[in-house]
């Protein structure tokens, strides 16, 4: 292959103005507490289970609720990518999230040694308002809604057997909700105060009365097993902060205020108590606008510690998995982390807190903090023992805030480092060898955007909250500009190569989930939960674009989707759209139903051709898994669940169709591609319109699709573990070239800890038609742009702070002869060329280039000339408020 | 150092009976060794980059004599009057607070914690003492009055400091950095020791050692032999405990259970109990510098080059050993120094930490909370910080600065309440004075005060060398103290030159700060009154600019009180004359300023230096090869002298009384002239360059300064008379001198012959030196035997609320007594009754009226009026007084002088008094 460099005409964009909206919430599952009944703890440990990561909730302050999921596969304890986003549960618009709660559905017969995974989860939201929100996790809408019946919700707390919910209200009471078997029903209230409940905290959960005898029981007679209804753990005490400088604490049984903490205070001024929090041995923590973190004695009600750890209010605090860490941040963006020092073993005092050390990860007021695994508050003789010689997993804290990235720092408590489970720590999200809190790397999950990139018409489409603009790109003006890829710098052009050609608001009644654009940039279509728009786009001859909205494809929708089943006027909601390559059709997948429709535009009415309900089937699940070729192939491709937990998933799964998360058409608009929630790939024929095949399920739904321009019958996936896939969907099997593409694939793409976004083809614009799998090149470099055309297509790779150029020649040039020499490729870490030999071509073929960040879309717009949509962090909180300063000696 | 011995001139300080010793006086009682020995207890030893030990005058003087061939030349008599650098290793006070030891060098000071004076030092002359730096010094674990030190020379010695005896020596042969004992473990010292090559090294290497790894050593005290036995001999039992990085710092825990040891990013624990196992290591982020141990709980704290103090909470947890985990203690970081932490320090309850560093911002942490205080501009970097023991009246937190400062500061009102300073010569920030601007120094006649830069360069400070004290220090650019912005330095601004009129009541100073990308430079020449009522020196006029931005290379008063004419010369090509201006105002009264008076210059040459006639009638300016006339009250150039000999003078004085004779110098040559004749008298070029010229204020002799042809860093002074180019003498000193000016000694003739000199040498030691400079006279030591069980008196109620009052308590009456009770009168007033009387509780007190007179009677004095015994007994009273003040100001200004013949005639008295 030549040698010299291809030159890419690169658009930088960054008129996008997109805002990410600020994170107000963090979430992780709760721990199930032990079950007392089953006290064979020692049995249970013995077992060797693998440790499980729970889904990761993200409140923000527009309302949606980001999921996102452990991207390590099954048998992986260390995943660099960590969580990733999975979907997200559009909210009411307007509305906002202020702070979240997740519970155990089915808490009593949960097993205690599971980690609670999104079916088995309850997810509660309240958003300054009065309402609180249950959320149809499975569905991605709102389950059912609760009026507080006592002003504004301030804080929300469910206790720590998922049993009740406690409100904290504007009017100073907390009002209990039940959750007992699913439900969501007003239990109590107890005495006012006054004073707004700003946080809210529930004690640790008393197991139940007569434990001694009980355990006596046990071992007088093994075998017996209390089958009375009683539960198992309560709760004695909650305390709230509230908006008078003090905290307040509530016998449960009772409903009455027992005791009073008063913090400090600012003459004229009340110190709002903003976080609280409390341990497994009753000790109360809790954080002010002073800036102040207390530590108070439970029983007593009396401060044990006070610490101005803060220059700002403090408005988090979360407590480490084992208790004996808390951390805190707020307005001053610092996180501080707060070390239980346990007194000398020989004499009786007890042990102190101290502050122990502060980072600042964050640019603005951090609003949320969360940590991995949960801190649960039982005392110590009932938590789980981790069995001898397995890893001990660092805890992971996670904090996000106005600065809308969220950060994940292994926050392991130094005294581990002395202990003798130190030479098994692992350093979960892999960003170093340090896991303490003080000396770890962090790692950042960056925000994402939904923009679309029509080629022909070189518009680009970027969906905001609830209005959608359209910028079109200027053609180049002359070939001699056409400057080198790689280099940014060279545009001395003062031309706009950019024009904004349309914005639009629309009515909707959640914010937009779903947009795309049509190639040619005829059709526009957009949707929210509950319906979806079409917009048919005129371009005046001055440039002008005006949309006209399609009104008949609502109906149309309507009458197609209502023959789904539902009595009700069905959801017109579309999770995600596709267009052909030529722009005659769109395909559609359901928000709510997850059915694929496919529409024609090209008549003068869009009408509906066909739909498929595959997704809406699980039949063809086994082990959540599909094999391989379901109806041929006998051989699983991947089992690695146990059957206990197929039984529970069925359950609870069924009826609620899993979402459709990917779609993808080949660019010669024969084949479609469609993934859902549960991992499995269809692919359907667009022109016969008919359902092709199943593929092979992957360890997680993927984060991109893509066909490859020159085999449209051949199927990129990338998971969010950087993981590639390929599937030819024509023959229905992984090509042969493909087997082992996993371990050929540069290291340094899956050590990148931003995901795979996207992937991008160069068009190859005259393509002669390369014959499978046996095409040699030619050495010669080309001569013409023409000639170019025989050369394989460059793939871009891009995530969110990184792009990297991968050639694919070996789609065709690898020999099978080569692919023996697989080892010796891999050590190399350089994807096969047909040039071995040359060493400056190997380099070439992997390059990362790392400076453009916050990278929101990219696409070929033809060949050789990209667009790359990039945002900068700056440009983003530039427009936020100031943040907290404060000056330092020696600076100005 | 007490006060009055230093030089035989009367005090300015009044000094306070405890540390004036009983015994000074008699000096000649004392064992008076001789040459070697006894220049060990006298710190003579010039900061210069010399090996502390072994640079004693007498080698010097002999190695000076060697070189004598030519010119007559032998080493200049010369002292210096600063310390040694200040040590890094904190003072320790006595278990009752009334005293503390300073390491200066190899030696200790014992000063009083009261008045800051040096009561005694260690070795006493009959002991042999540390031959190397002391690094470390603990008191003894067993016996609170021995002390420990330890010292690079590879020795501990045991002192019993009570009686200033040697007890023993331990030598273990290899340079010692830290020690450190414990209550609980009496037999047994820990020490940290440069680990070392088996061939024993030479001292020249011993730099390269300190480098090296340390090892740590549990070193047996087992007493073999009884104590007071000042034999070397080697410990029986030494149990090497682990080898680590260079120590920065090492201790044991409250509880004496684990041994702490810190060195660069690490720190190191080990059990006493069981020491076999070795250390454990903690890691910590950033290089640790400082160390401190809580009094009573198992966790220390350290400081790092960052500035964050941390506590380490790593000696309760059962450290298991993991190999290959890098260990981490639960710590806890307290950050506030923008620079690094030189010194922490727990107080005495355990409740605050201190720290300090460059900042010179003293930080209180509540340990508990994390709120912290400050004590913000204790005047230079804080070294160290100590806490007094707790026996104290009322704890206070000792500093010591990078001046050599001791200062104190109450815990109560967290503010300096006693500053002992002697003078403040370590520059603060490294690059205060860079080497190409000059440092001001100057003489004023009228305080008998050397005037002298201080730690910052926009101060400067006025020592009185004849009381030995530091009397003030003037702020001549106000400034702000933050000595860094991020990691650069900024540029203060600095006082370049310092000159003082001959009649001492006018005194210029120059500063100027350069200027960077913020803000133009500035300059200004400002004029200062000296103040007689108050003794001090007040802002009369600023000029700003005065040769624009240009360095002003010269400047000096006309001589005479009448006419006073201040010249200056700058860069820019132009010589200027200023003048004072009275102007009346509204109210008719006079007010005195200085203005220009004239400009010029000659030609297109730059001058470079300009000097007056004795008489004031002519001044003479050097224009490049030339040296051009003036009479200063016209500006008309009388005559230009043209040297040949030289292009470029750069110095040019009038050479004896008359004034008739002109030396020059410039690069290598030397030319004299004959004003009278307007010829050369005779020229000499030198091999080296010269530096500088001074011409002696009464004879028609000079001496140049030029660095020394075989050590650059040596000076050699040169003195020619006027009549031949053939040298007169030849000195050579063992430091380059960057500032010399006349220092006229006030017990010597005004005509006399000899040389007196004050320089400041590139070390910024303050160096007087002279035919008639005599070290070893004037450098003795007062001893004083510290009494057991002496302490600071304690203050009463009355004292606390209404200040020390002037009557002195009734055991200071006792002690008095003793002392006057021979000699003539009776003291003039007898208050202890009244004084006692305070004691009462207020409550107890009948009203005022009724015993108002009697008390006032009390407090007044009575004078005697025997006019033959006056004059004794002022001198008396005022002896008596300065015994008795045992907590005034230090730097009191009072202006009683007495003569050296009182002082003469006193001594027998004394003797008398002592019994000797």
């Amino acid at each position: 292959m030549n040698d010299n460099p291809t030159h890419v005409a690169l658009h930088r964009c960054r008129f996008v103005d997109y805002p990410p909206s600020p994170i107000t919430a963090l979430a992780f599952p709760p721990s199930p507490l032990p079950s007392l009944r089953a006290k064979k703890a020692g049995k249970e440990r013995e077992r060797d289970r693998v440790q499980e990561y729970g889904t990761l909730v993200v409140g923000h302050a527009n309302g949606n609720i980001d999921l996102l999921e452990w991207t390590g596969e099954d048998d992986e304890l260390q995943a660099r990518q960590a969580w990733q986003l999975r979907k997200t549960l559009p909210g009411p618009n307007p509305s906002k999230v202020d702070t979240l709660a997740l519970t155990i559905r089915f808490p009593d017969i949960f097993p205690s040694s599971k980690v609670p995974s999104l079916s088995d989860l309850r997810l509660f939201s309240c958003g300054g308002g009065s309402e609180l929100l249950e959320w149809d996790i499975a569905r991605n809408c709102v389950r059912r809604t609760a009026p507080s019946q006592g002003g504004s919700i301030w804080s929300m707390a469910a206790n720590p057997g998922s049993t009740i919910l406690a409100l904290g209200c504007e009017d100073g009471t907390v009002r209990l909700l039940s959750l007992v078997a699913d439900t969501l029903e007003h239990l109590r209230r107890f005495d006012r105060v006054k004073a707004r409940l700003l946080c809210i905290a529930w004690g640790p959960p008393v197991p139940r009365q007569a434990r001694p005898a009980a355990a006596e029981k046990l071992d007088a007679s093994d075998a017996e097993s209390d089958d009375d209804d009683e539960e198992e753990w309560s709760d004695s005490w909650l305390v709230a902060g509230g908006s008078d400088s003090s905290l307040h604490k509530w016998g449960v049984k009772t409903g009455r205020p027992i005791d009073r903490m008063i913090t400090d205070k600012i003459k004229g001024e009340k110190t709002l108590v903003w976080a609280v929090g409390v341990l497994a041995d009753g000790t109360i923590v809790s954080g002010d606008s002073l800036g102040t973190v207390k530590f108070w004695d439970s029983i007593t009600c009396t401060q044990t510690h006070s610490f101005s750890a803060h220059a700002a209010d403090v408005l988090c605090l979360t407590i480490g998995t084992e208790g004996s860490t808390v951390f805190t941040s707020g307005v001053d963006q610092k996180i501080v982390q707060f070390n239980y020092v346990s007194g000398a073993p020989e004499a009786s005092s007890s042990g102190k807190w101290i502050q122990s050390a502060s980072r600042r990860v964050h640019s603005h007021d951090v609003r949320s903090l969360a940590m991995w695994p949960p801190h649960t508050p039982t005392p110590a003789s009932y938590r789980r023992k981790p069995s001898p010689g397995s890893p001990y997993i660092a805890p992971v804290l996670v904090s996000g805030g106005l600065d809308m990235s969220i950060t994940l720092i292994p926050a392991l408590p130094a005294h581990v480092t002395t202990s003798n489970v130190a030479a098994r720590v692992i350093n979960p999200i892999a960003s170093g060898v340090a896991t303490t809190f003080e000396d770890s790397y962090y790692r950042r999950i960056p925000y994402r955007a939904t923009v679309c990139v029509a080629r022909t018409a070189r518009l680009i489409l970027c969906m905001y909250q609830t209005g959608l603009r359209l910028w079109r790109i200027l053609d180049i003006p002359d070939a001699s500009t056409v400057i080198d890829g790689m280099d940014n710098t060279t545009d001395p052009e003062t031309r706009v190569g950019w024009e904004n050609v349309l914005e639009m608001e629309l009515n909707v009644h959640t914010n937009l989930i779903s947009s795309a654009l049509s190639d040619d940039g005829r059709w526009l279509v957009a949707s929210d939960l509950y319906e979806t728009k079409l917009f048919k786009l005129t371009t005046t001859p001055t440039g002008i674009v005006k949309a006209n909205r399609i009104r008949s494809f609502t109906p149309l929708l309507q009458q197609q989707l209502s023959v789904a089943g539902s009595k009700e006027p069905p959801s017109t909601g579309g999770r995600k759209f596709v267009f052909t390559p030529d722009s005659t059709k769109m395909i559609m997948a359901s928000a709510s139903t997850s059915v694929i429709v496919v529409i024609d535009l090209g008549s003068n009415e869009p009408t509906v051709l066909r739909q498929f309900e595959h997704h809406r089937k699980t039949s063809l699940l086994s082990g959540r898994r599909v094999i391989r070729g379901s109806g041929k192939g006998q051989r699983p491709y991947a089992s690695h669940r146990g059957d206990e937990y197929e039984d529970t998933d069925e359950m609870t799964n069924s009826g609620i169709p899993p979402l459709i998360l990917q779609m993808a058409v080949s660019p010669d608009g024969q084949w479609l591609a469609s993934s859902d929630e549960w991992c499995r790939t269809f692919i359907y024929n667009l022109d016969s319109i008919q359902y092709h095949t199943t593929i092979p399920s992957l360890p997680h739904p993927p984060n991109a699709m893509a066909f490859v321009p020159d085999k449209p019958q051949v199927l990129f996936s990338v998971l969010p573990s950087n993981a590639m896939h390929v599937y030819d969907v024509e023959t229905g099997e992984v090509p042969s070239w493909a087997h082992d593409l996993n371990s050929r694939i540069p290291q340094q793409i899956f050590s990148t800890p931003d995901p795979i976004l996207g992937i991008a083809f160069d068009r190859v614009e005259s393509s002669q038609p390369i014959a499978n799998g046996d095409v040699t090149m030619t050495e010669s470099p080309p001569e013409s742009p023409r000639s170019t055309s025989a050369l394989p297509p460059t793939t871009i790779l891009w995530g969110s702070s990184w792009l990297c150029k991968l050639n694919l020649d070996w789609l065709g040039q690898y020999s099978k002869q080569r692919k023996r020499r697989k080892s010796e490729a891999e050590k190399q870490k350089f994807l096969s060329i047909s040039d071995v030999r040359n060493s400056t071509s190997e380099s070439r073929n992997l390059r990362v280039i790392t400076h453009y960040r916050a990278i929101l879309a990219m696409d070929f717009l033809k060949s050789r000339e990209l667009v790359l949509v990039e945002q900068p962090l700056v440009n983003v909180l530039s427009k936020l408020p100031p943040a907290f300063f404060k000056p330092k000696y020696g600076r100005t | 150092m007490a006060a009055a011995e230093v030089l035989n001139h009367t005090p300015l300080v009044v000094p306070q009976p405890k540390d004036v010793s009983i015994s000074q006086i008699p000096r000649q009682s004392l064992p008076h060794q001789s040459g070697k020995r006894s220049k060990k207890y006298k710190e003579k030893r010039p900061t210069v980059s010399h090996h502390p030990q072994g640079s004693g005058s007498d080698e010097q003087r002999s190695g000076g004599s060697r070189k004598a061939a030519s010119a007559p030349s032998r080493k200049w008599s010369w002292t210096s009057l600063t310390d040694t650098s200040v040590s890094s290793h904190p003072p320790i006070f006595t278990k009752d607070g009334s005293h503390f030891f300073s390491i200066a060098g190899s030696t200790i000071k014992i000063h009083s914690a009261s008045s800051g004076k040096v009561v005694s030092m260690l070795p006493r002359s009959q002991d042999e003492g540390h031959t190397d730096t002391i690094t470390s010094v603990t008191l003894g674990a067993h016996n609170s009055f021995q002390l420990f030190t330890a010292s690079l020379d590879g020795t501990i010695k045991v002192w019993d400091f009570l009686e200033g005896i040697l007890l023993r020596t331990i030598d273990l042969d290899q340079p010692i950095h830290h020690i450190c004992t414990h209550e609980k473990i009496k037999d047994y010292i820990f020490v940290a020791a440069a680990k070392i090559k088996k061939s024993k090294i030479s001292p020249a290497h011993r730099k390269d050692v300190q480098d090296e790894s340390c090892v740590v050593l549990r070193v047996s005290l087992n007493p073999r032999e009884s104590g007071g036995l000042t034999r070397t001999h080697k410990p029986p039992d030494i149990l090497a405990i682990g080898k680590i990085k260079r120590t920065v710092g090492l201790a044991l825990s409250a509880s004496g259970e684990r041994l702490i040891a810190i060195s660069g990013r690490r720190s190191y624990v080990a059990q006493t109990a069981a020491l076999k196992a070795g250390f454990m290591k903690f890691t910590s982020p950033e290089s640790l510098t400082c160390l401190a141990v809580h009094p009573f709980e198992e966790y220390f704290a350290t400081g790092d080059v960052k500035g964050v103090v941390r506590l380490w909470y790593c000696l309760n947890s059962n450290l298991v050993k993991v190999v290959g985990v890098e260990k981490k203690s639960q710590t806890s970081a307290f950050h506030w120094h923008a620079h690094a932490v030189s010194s922490v320090a727990f107080s005495t309850n355990g409740a605050y930490l201190l720290s300090g560093g460059e900042e010179a911002v003293l930080v209180i942490w509540q340990i508990h909370t994390g709120k912290r205080e400050f004590v913000p501009r204790v005047g230079s970097p804080i070294k160290s910080v100590v806490v007094s023991p707790p026996k104290a009246s009322e704890e206070e937190y000792l500093l010591e600065l990078a001046d050599a400062t001791h200062a104190f500061v109450s815990s109560k009102t967290l503010k300096l309440s006693r500053v002992f300073a002697r003078i403040k010569l370590a520059p603060s920030v490294p690059n205060a004075f860079p080497s190409s601007s000059s440092i001001p120094l100057a003489f004023h006649n009228l305080s008998e005060t050397l005037v002298l830069p201080s730690s910052h360069a926009s101060s400067l400070q006025t020592f009185s060398p004849s009381a030995f004290a530091l009397v003030a220090e003037l702020e001549v650019a106000p400034s702000n103290r933050v000595s860094r912005k991020d990691e650069k330095m900024l540029e203060p601004s600095r006082v370049e030159r310092a000159v003082i009129s001959s009649t001492g009541e006018w005194m210029a100073t120059i500063d100027c700060r350069e200027g960077d990308e913020y803000f133009r430079g500035e300059m200004y020449l400002k004029f200062w009154y000296w103040d007689k009522k108050n003794a001090f020196w007040i802002l009369n006029t600023r000029i700003d600019r005065p040769h624009g931005l240009c360095k002003i290379t010269s400047m000096s008063f006309s001589p005479g009180p009448s006419n006073i004419q201040l010249v200056t010369i700058g860069n820019d090509g132009n010589v200027k004359g200023w003048r004072i201006r009275t102007t009346k105002d509204k109210k008719g009264q006079e007010e005195i300023s200085w203005v220009t008076r004239s400009s010029f210059g000659y030609k297109s040459d730059t001058p470079r230096h300009a000097s007056w006639s004795p008489d004031g009638s002519l001044l003479a300016v050097v224009f490049g090869p030339s040296v051009v006339l003036y009479d200063p009250y016209t500006n008309v150039p009388r005559h230009v002298f043209v040297c040949h000999e030289s292009q470029r003078l750069h110095e040019v004085h009038f050479i004896g009384m008359g004034g008739r004779f002109l030396a020059t110098v410039g690069g290598t040559d030397l030319v004299v002239w004959n004003v009278m004749s307007r010829s050369v008298l005779w020229h000499v070029k030198n091999d080296r360059p010269y530096e500088t010229l001074l011409p002696h204020p009464h004879r028609d002799a000079f001496m140049t300064i030029h660095s020394s042809h075989s050590t650059p860093a040596h000076a050699v002074v040169t003195i020619f008379h006027v009549r031949s180019p053939i040298r007169q003498m030849e000195h050579t000193l063992p430091f380059a001198l960057r500032n010399v000016i006349w220092y006229p000694q006030s017990y010597s003739p005004a005509n006399s012959e000899s040389f007196s000199l004050v320089g400041l040498t590139h070390s910024y030691s303050v160096v007087l030196m002279g035919d008639d400079v005599n070290p070893q006279e004037k450098r003795s030591v007062p001893f004083k035997t510290l009494r057991k069980g002496q302490s600071v008196p304690r203050k009463s109620l009355f004292e606390e609320m209404f200040g020390v009052p002037v009557i002195p308590s009734e055991s200071q009456q006792h002690s008095r007594d003793q002392i006057t009770a021979n000699p003539g009168p009776a003291l003039p007033w007898r208050s202890s009754e009244t004084a006692s009387f305070f004691d009462a509780p207020s409550h107890l007190i009948p009203p005022i009226h009724t015993f108002f007179e009697s008390l006032v009677d009390g407090f007044l004095t009575l004078r005697v009026a025997d006019e033959g015994r006056q004059e004794e007994l002022d001198v008396q009273e005022e002896t008596s007084s300065k015994l008795s003040d045992h907590s005034g100001p230090v730097f009191a200004n009072s202006a009683d002088i007495a003569t050296d013949s009182v002082l003469d005639s006193l001594v027998p008295v004394f003797r008398e008094i002592a019994g000797i």
